[in-house]
């Protein structure tokens, strides 16, 4: 689906944008590719100043590229001013009109297009309905709730119908159980209207619940791209690896290819094998990712790969264990709490570990 | 302590000063100044204190003939309507140069923001007298308008600039400008600049952003600014004088005239009172237009 070009809702070719306030030029993106389909819910993901935003003001037509072209359906957008393209934008501060109700906020967009009144009429109530503000359509901006005010967001920009929503971290100052509930929401939204939604946020949390594909974003760069299981199983980049859920980052030694997938020197300690995608010679330096719930622990010391405990930190739903391998780097386990009392292993023990060879990522730095 | 003081005691005395500079400075002469409009006037022009008569209410619109009958004359009332028009074209006038200017204020960044704030004000610097005068220069039929024109071959006679309605309306203008600006500024300053981005994005045109979304968000700013100007424009004293001449005079002019020259203080200050209501009037309606557009207009 993703590679037929008529699904492609949103193609981003090559683009760099530059700022240049006169005391010197800042790069927010550097010949940036992407595609994103149509009724895809797309989510670019980075930490702040990553260009994420700056990308979506690029589509959304607030600022225009320094280099490269963006086509909504094809059609290249370039010259189009915002009110030109069928794209709608949820902003982070909502910008609602504090002058309108909330009736008057969902129908502006339709009465800029010139659509009938009794159509404007009969759309507000839909969308009333869909984000379930019905009872307060008279109400002003002012008079309800941040959550309240989200909504209504939502409501007035997918009012119009556009072809892509765009939304800037529109969850950011939602408290956290309206976050979820709103997230559970937005995904419900999207597969309603089957509009191709491309969601902004630095909440990796966010990205992996509601995303069809993630993009990571950092420095002005794709990192990569996929779905969130690809994203959070097969980190390619040490900085994607990192900044989605905790990851044990290690230096490891390559050995021998064999069937079962390559051997993996920790200094001495031998044991550790991952899948291996290609030939790698001998002795070669890797940086490997491990997910410390991927680290089974057998007590103690009886096989190859071992490890002294440090620390015992209890979470309630799993604990986590803090080691010191052999060779100094340190590396920390995760131990899902299926019983009430745990295994009694304290500091200073010598426990053994283990990890499948798909669990084991090799990155590119 | 020898007991404390009541609360009662306390608020009178929190604002016994507040109330005295109050009733001295504006109660006690606005009733003398109600009181003398209606005394009689002997005919050196003294006021005689404790006859009350309506004669300069009377005067405004009648004059009494030799033989005492009443015939109307509507100098004074076509005086006190120029001075409303040339008011009201001055706020007009101010209203379309003030709101370009402060919406392009408001706009700039921090650092310009805050140059063109002293820039506006600037002209505070100066005398209004100097100001005028400087008019007078640039306005009159060698003045630097007409010599320029001239010596470019556009006209062979000089434009009658000076001492006209248009002369006066300038020079008010001028005069009040940044009373309109500043106000207008402030509110579109507090404006949040993504909302108007927000208008773009849902397909608003630049002129219907202008319409449906800066100018309601400004409307405090614009009624403020508009009462500035109009409220002094219409009392104006020193810009008629010097840029209208004898033929364009206004009810500040007038009034001036009453206490000075013409020595007819009950006539002055019951014109003083008719520019009173005038202003009185306009303030309601500004109040009445406030309540209808939902009062949440902070």
């Amino acid at each position: 689906m993703r590679n037929n070009t008529d699904s492609i809702a949103v193609s981003v070719r090559e683009v760099s944008k530059i700022f240049d306030d006169g005391s010197g030029a800042f790069v927010a993106l550097d010949n940036v590719s992407l595609d994103i389909g149509s009724n895809e819910f797309f989510t670019l993901l980075g930490p702040s100043g990553c260009g994420k935003t700056t990308l979506l003001r690029l589509i959304a037509g607030f600022e225009q590229p320094s280099q490269g072209q963006i086509l909504l359906h094809g059609e290249n957008l370039e010259q189009l001013p915002p009110f030109k393209r069928p794209v709608n934008t949820v902003f982070q501060n909502y910008a609602l009109f504090p002058h309108m109700t909330i009736a008057q906020n969902i129908a502006f967009g339709l009465e800029m297009l010139g659509r009938p009144r009794q159509e404007i009429n009969s759309t507000v109530d839909e969308m009333l309905d869909l984000v379930q503000m019905k009872s307060l359509a008279d109400r002003r901006i002012t008079q309800i709730s941040g959550g309240q005010q989200q909504r209504v967001a939502l409501a007035r920009a997918l009012a119009p119908k556009p072809k892509v929503l765009l939304l800037d971290e529109p969850l950011s100052a939602l408290d956290l159980q309206l976050r979820k509930d709103m997230q559970i929401e937005l995904k419900r939204l999207q597969l309603e209207t089957g509009i191709t939604f491309i969601f902004v946020t630095h909440d990796q949390e966010e990205a992996l619940t509601m995303s069809d594909r993630i993009a990571v974003m950092q420095g002005g760069h794709i990192l990569q791209v996929g779905p969130p299981r690809d994203i959070y199983e097969h980190p390619q980049h040490r900085f994607v690896a990192g900044f989605i859920g905790e990851i044990n980052l290690l230096q490891a030694t390559a050995g021998k290819t064999n069937p079962e997938g390559l051997d993996l020197q920790l200094g001495e300690m031998s044991g550790l094998k991952t899948e291996a995608k290609s030939q790698v010679t001998p002795g070669t330096k890797l940086a490997l990712a491990i997910r410390p719930e991927r680290i089974l622990l057998a007590g103690p010391d009886k096989e190859q790969l071992s490890g002294k405990l440090i620390n015992v930190v209890y979470h309630g739903t799993d604990t986590l264990y803090h080691f010191t391998l052999p060779d100094g780097q340190s590396l920390r386990a995760r131990r899902q709490n299926t019983d009430k009392t745990g295994p009694e292993w304290k500091s200073g023990d010598i426990i053994s570990w283990s990890a499948k060879p798909d669990s084991v990522a090799v990155l590119e730095d | 302590m020898a007991g404390r003081l009541s609360p009662i005691k306390i608020r009178a005395l929190l604002i016994g000063p507040a109330a005295a500079v109050i009733g001295i400075f504006v109660v006690i002469p606005l009733l003398l100044m109600a009181w003398i409009s209606i005394q009689g006037r002997d005919y050196s022009g003294g006021v005689i204190w404790g006859e009350l008569s309506g004669e300069a209410y009377l005067r405004m619109i009648f004059e009494r003939e030799l033989d005492d009958s009443l015939s109307v004359n509507l100098n004074y009332i076509m005086i006190v309507l120029r001075s409303v028009w040339l008011s009201l074209l001055t706020t007009v006038i101010s209203l379309l140069v003030g709101f370009p200017t402060a919406l392009f204020m408001a706009t700039r960044t921090p650092k310009w923001k805050a140059i063109l704030v002293f820039m506006v004000t600037l002209p505070f610097w100066t005398n209004l007298l100097v100001r005028n005068y400087a008019w007078i220069l640039l306005l009159r039929d060698h003045g630097a308008i007409n010599g320029t024109l001239s010596w470019l071959g556009i006209i062979s006679e000089p434009l009658p600039l000076l001492h006209t309605q248009l002369a006066v309306a300038i020079g008010l203008t001028y005069s009040f400008l940044p009373f309109m600006v500043l106000p207008i500024y402030a509110s579109l300053e507090k404006m949040d600049l993504r909302l108007v981005e927000s208008a773009f994005d849902l397909y608003a045109t630049r002129f219907m952003t202008l319409r449906r979304i800066i100018i309601p968000l400004a409307i405090p700013g614009i009624v403020a600014g508009c009462i500035l100007v109009f409220v002094p424009s219409l009392g104006a004293y020193v810009t008629p004088e010097l840029l209208g001449g004898g033929k364009t005079l206004m009810i500040g002019n007038l009034i001036g005239l009453q206490f000075g020259a013409a020595r007819n203080w009950p006539f002055g200050a019951a014109l003083g009172i008719l520019l009173l209501a005038l202003v009185m009037i306009s303030l309601t309606f500004y109040a009445l237009k406030l309540k209808k557009t939902g009062g949440d207009t902070k």
